[in-house]
Order: structure tokens, then sequence, then C-alpha cells
């Protein structure tokens, strides 16, 4: 096997761009259906992690679908608003209800409204910096803070909700008090901030400051420590709570009126769960509606599987093609070789070294290919959480 | 050194049922005669040679080479018969392209486990190899580096490196021109009669046959037989 094997590599090394081909054929047999089966069953299991651990959400009656994917993946800024008053009716001995708001961005990124609750929930902690400590403040996830190139102690403002309008309220200026640190989880991909400072945002909670403390610098513009250099004469385009002005910052109206994006809802217990169930089932008249995500998220796997299956037996195609064309390389090629294979015979090959090199040589082939298969799929994998963030 | 003997060889043409058979009456050869094979195309040189060499075995009669019966042996004792005893030569050189010069030369060493064999093989290459006039610096060289008569002196290296008693050249001169072809007959009938060994060449080249002993014409002793398979 030894004689073999050295005349199959001495072979297989002279034609090396045969060898090659074959080889990184066999790689993409390898690596095209396997990798994204792989990457999918990876993004199923994120899904369903993500919806198992919120275990129920409330929010204005609509599409099921929309509610869980806005409410677990962030992407809720259409989706209709309810009041608060339906986050304090819920039950405080049956279930915690975590509010989210989520209306605004930030160059882009949602501003998610929360309470603290929503950091536990989450298991989320600092890589940096402090939790926020008064209005205006927030803590960042880590993509975000990557993308928006900001750390604790930094700025970021509000995307103005309409360039025309020009009786809206100001986009307004939030301090970043902490980054989070990665979860691989669209918990990296946001900006957190209290409700109250969501609502300011909306425009319910104000504060009363002398028009000369709010001078413009540009709109958007980061500043390092915090103050914005004023430029006399003209007023800023944006509001900033500070210091000095925080303490003039209040709530006008009931805060059971004011809006809130969804609630997610942990049932103390899985009677609590059903009853919570029943309860928002059985009132049809309700503008509120209670799901399950992990259900929702099911019955959308149920659908991409069909779909899944389409492409999967799309690149089994391929696979059976780069597989024919390793066979059809092969049988050329040794076919060519014939007189090679039959001048060895002759001058006194056996015929199990003769079958030796052409199975070596197949064997090589496959084994150096497998090889390569696997190290781009293992080279796919170091970017595996962005590519599931990407499919998600 | 080579006798036939009332020997029948079949040969089938693909479908089952076509096949011809060869017949050759009596055959032989004396040790150390260098004998030219001559005869047209197809009318059964290199299966002679073949037969002779063991690559093929006959239905019917006696051969023997080099003092042994081969008609008796089975594939692997025809195969290490002829590692031992035959150097074989082919018209189209018939040179491993991935190997180089020396390995090419070497190559019969590889597929013996006669270690005396190889030993002695490999005590012989350098002479060997500067007789055939192989350059040092050729000896790393792949074969599509080589010149067509280089490629022949390698061809002929790896034939005789064994110091074999019977060397079997089917046509080696065929690909050559006129000059090359003198040449390497020469090499090969300086080389046999050096050290006696028996030299079957089977050639269409008239010209150079009265070089040799004994020039046989395979039509007054071989014949093809059509045969029902």
């Amino acid at each position: 096997m030894g004689n073999a094997l050295r005349f199959s590599l001495a072979s297989l090394t002279y034609y090396w761009r045969r060898s090659l081909l074959l080889g990184f054929c066999i790689a993409l047999a390898i690596y095209v259906p396997l990798t994204p089966l792989w990457l999918i069953a990876r993004a199923e299991h994120a899904l369903e992690d993500r919806a198992q651990s919120t275990p129920l959400i409330l929010a204005t009656k609509g599409s099921q679908t929309d509610l869980t994917l806005s409410a677990l993946y962030f992407d809720g800024q259409g989706y209709p608003m309810m009041t608060m008053e339906e986050v304090i009716r819920i039950d405080g001995e049956r279930a915690t209800a975590i509010p989210l708001h989520m209306r605004f961005t930030s160059l882009g990124t949602t501003i998610v409204g929360t309470t603290d609750d929503y950091y536990q929930l989450r298991g989320l902690t600092l890589a940096e910096g402090t939790w926020g400590q008064r209005f205006g403040d927030c803590v960042i996830g880590a993509s975000a803070a990557k993308t928006l190139k900001v750390s604790s102690g930094e700025f970021l403002t509000t995307d103005p909700k309409t360039i025309f309008n020009l009786t809206a309220d100001y986009p307004l200026r939030i301090r970043v008090t902490g980054v989070l640190r990665a979860t691989g989880t669209p918990d990296d991909d946001v900006v957190f901030v209290s409700m109250d400072t969501a609502w300011i945002m909306e425009g319910i909670g104000h504060g009363h400051f002398d028009k000369g403390s709010q001078q413009e610098t540009s709109s958007g513009e980061k500043s390092m420590d915090g103050t914005a250099s004023a430029t006399p004469g003209k007023e800023k385009l944006y509001l900033e709570i500070n210091e000095t002005n925080v303490g003039t910052f209040h709530f006008h109206g009931l805060r059971s009126s004011y809006p809130v994006t969804a609630c997610v809802v942990l049932p103390k217990d899985t009677r609590a769960e059903t009853l919570l169930l029943g309860q928002y089932a059985s009132t049809s008249e309700s503008l509120v509606m209670l799901v399950q995500p992990l259900g929702v998220i099911q019955g959308v796997l149920d659908s991409v599987l069909r779909v899944r299956n389409l492409v999967l037996a799309g690149l089994l195609l391929v696979t059976a093609a780069c597989l024919l064309l390793v066979i059809f390389i092969f049988s050329l090629t040794f076919r060519l070789r014939h007189s090679e294979f039959d001048s060895l015979a002759k001058i006194g090959a056996s015929r199990g070294l003769v079958f030796g090199i052409y199975a070596c040589e197949i064997g090589v082939v496959l084994v150096v290919g497998g090889l390569m298969g696997v190290t781009l799929a293992m080279l796919t994998s170091q970017f595996d959480q962005y590519l599931i963030r990407w499919i998600i | 050194m080579i006798f036939f003997d009332a020997v029948i060889y079949c040969h089938r043409h693909g479908s089952r049922d076509a096949a011809s058979r060869l017949r050759v009456d009596h055959w032989s050869v004396n040790q150390g005669q260098c004998v030219a094979l001559v005869g047209a195309s197809g009318s059964g040189k290199t299966t002679l040679l073949q037969l002779t060499g063991g690559i093929l075995q006959a239905a019917s009669g006696t051969i023997e080479v080099a003092g042994k019966r081969l008609s008796g042996l089975d594939a692997g004792a025809r195969r290490d018969f002829r590692l031992a005893n035959v150097g074989f030569i082919f018209q189209s050189f018939e040179l491993l392209p991935h190997l180089t010069v020396q390995e090419n030369v070497l190559l019969p060493c590889r597929l013996t486990s006669d270690q005396a064999l190889v030993s002695s093989a490999l005590k012989r290459l350098d002479p060997l190899l500067e007789n055939l006039g192989l350059d040092v610096k050729l000896r790393g060289r792949k074969p599509e580096f080589l010149s067509q008569g280089e490629r022949q002196r390698v061809a002929i290296g790896r034939a005789l490196i064994t110091q074999p008693r019977v060397i079997l050249a089917d046509e080696p001169t065929g690909n050559l021109d006129h000059q090359l072809k003198a040449t390497i007959v020469e090499l090969l009938l300086k080389h046999c009669r050096e050290n006696q060994t028996t030299l079957v060449m089977a050639t269409h080249d008239l010209g150079c046959v009265h070089q040799f002993d004994v020039t046989s014409d395979v039509k007054e002793f071989l014949r093809w037989e059509d045969s029902d398979g």
C-alpha cells in the first residue's frame, strides 16, 4: 500500500491543477449542502431560543407573526401602539409585565424603551460604563456601539420622525452611560433607554429651561464630554437633558394612557400562563392580544422548512453535479492514463498495485477535498453569529 | 534462451464470438543472440514479444525463456520472472510522466520485492546512465523536459537496470528520426553484446536489420487462424 501511495502522491502532485480542481469539487460537494443546513439549523435554534425565553407577548391586535418578530427582534417601529393601561392591567400576582417601546431610532438603530426587568430577563450585563441613572441616559448593545462608533460618555441623537413637520418634537440627545456585553442576539443591535426617556422622546414628558441653555451645535453631533458648544443666536435643533435641566422634566396626563409597543409577559407558573391566555382569548372585544412567540415562531419555521427543503433539493443537485464532475474527471483521467497503468503492468506491477494507485489517488483527493470542505465550514463558523443574525 | 513449441494463443476481438488464434509451431533464439523481428503490421510481432515476456499467456504449447517454462506459471510468478529476467522497451517509451529520469530508470526496483535485485540495480545506476549518455543534470528532470532521444535512452535504462537476461524491444525506434534510430540501435546492440544479453527487437526498419545476428520474419513461423471463439 505504501508503494501505491507513493505513486499516487507523485501523480497527484504532478497533475496538481487537476488534483486541486477535484479537491475543490469534493470540498464544494461537502460544503454547499452542509453549511446552509447547519446555519439554518442554528438560526432555527436561535429563533426558538429567543421565543422560548419570551413566554407571552401582549400588544395591539394584528398579525401575530409581525408582533412576535417586532417584539423579539425590535423591528416594531411601524407596529400599532397600545396604552400603558394594558400593561398595568396585567395581574402582578400572575405575571411580571415588561413594557417595550420602540418607535424611535438613532442613525437607523432602534431605540428600545423598557424597564430593568428586561435586562434581567435577557441576562444582559455591561461590558463598560454604568446603567442609566436619569432621564436621557441609555445603554447600547455591543454591535450597535460598533456600528454607531460610540462608547460610554458619548452622545446619540434620535432621528427626527419627520423632517417636514416643523411643529413636531425635536430629536432628543441621549447620553450613552454603558455598553452591553455581546450576546449574539438582537439585543446587541439596539439602544436601550428607560420607558420615561422613551416617553420624553414622544413629547409626553418635557422640561422647562431657558432658551439660552439650548444652543445648537449641529444636529446629530456627538460630544465627548457631553457639553454642547454654544453658537449664539442659533437655537439647538435637538433637546438635551443635562444635570441643570433634568429636575424640570415631568410628565402630563395619566401614565396609563402613555404609548407602549408591546409587553413581554412572564407568567409566574403554567397555571398563570393558562389563565392569562384564557383571559385574553375570551375577550373578543379587547383591542389587544396575548400571543405565545414559540408557537408563532414554530409556525413560521414550518413554512420556512418547506422552502428549506426546496433549497436543500437545489443544493443537493449542486452536490450531485460536483460529485458527477469528480467521477467524470477521474474516469477520464484514468482512461487517458490507461497506457501509463498498462506499462506499469507490463513492466511487472501487480494488479493489486495498479488498483492500489487508483484507490489511493481517489482516497487522497477525497480526504484532501473533505478537509478543504471542513476547513471552509470552520471558517464560515467563525462568522456564524453574523450569518445567523443576517438570516434572522 | 527462448523456445516456442506448438504454442497457441487465443486473441479475442472485443465481442464474445470474434476471436483469432495465433499459432507458433517452433521458434527459438539462442543465448546472447540479437534478433531483429520483422513482419507486416498486425502480423503478431507484439503478441509474440508479450508471450515471450509472460505478459500474455498461451492457451497451449510450450514457452521457455531463460530456462524457465512460462506455460505453467500463474500471473504473479510470470510477473516475478519478468521483473528478474526480462527488460521491455516500448515504441512510445511509456515513461511515467510524474517520475524523474532516475525514478523512471529505477521503476522495476520499486515493483519488485527482491532486495538483492534492488541493491545490485542501485549499484549499477550511475555507470548505466553514463553509458546511456544521460547527464547527471538530467536525472532529476521529468520526461516532459527531455528530447525524444533522451526519453528513449531513459526507457532503455529502465529495461537494463535489473540486468535482465532478455531484452524485448517493441519497435523502440518507431518514433525517432533517422539519426537517433541508428544511435539507439547501436546502443542496444553494444550493451547486449557486451553483457551477453539476448535481444529480440521488433522493427519495421529494414535498414538496420543487417546489424543484428539474426533476422526473423514472423510469417515464417507464426500464423493467425480464425476461430469460433
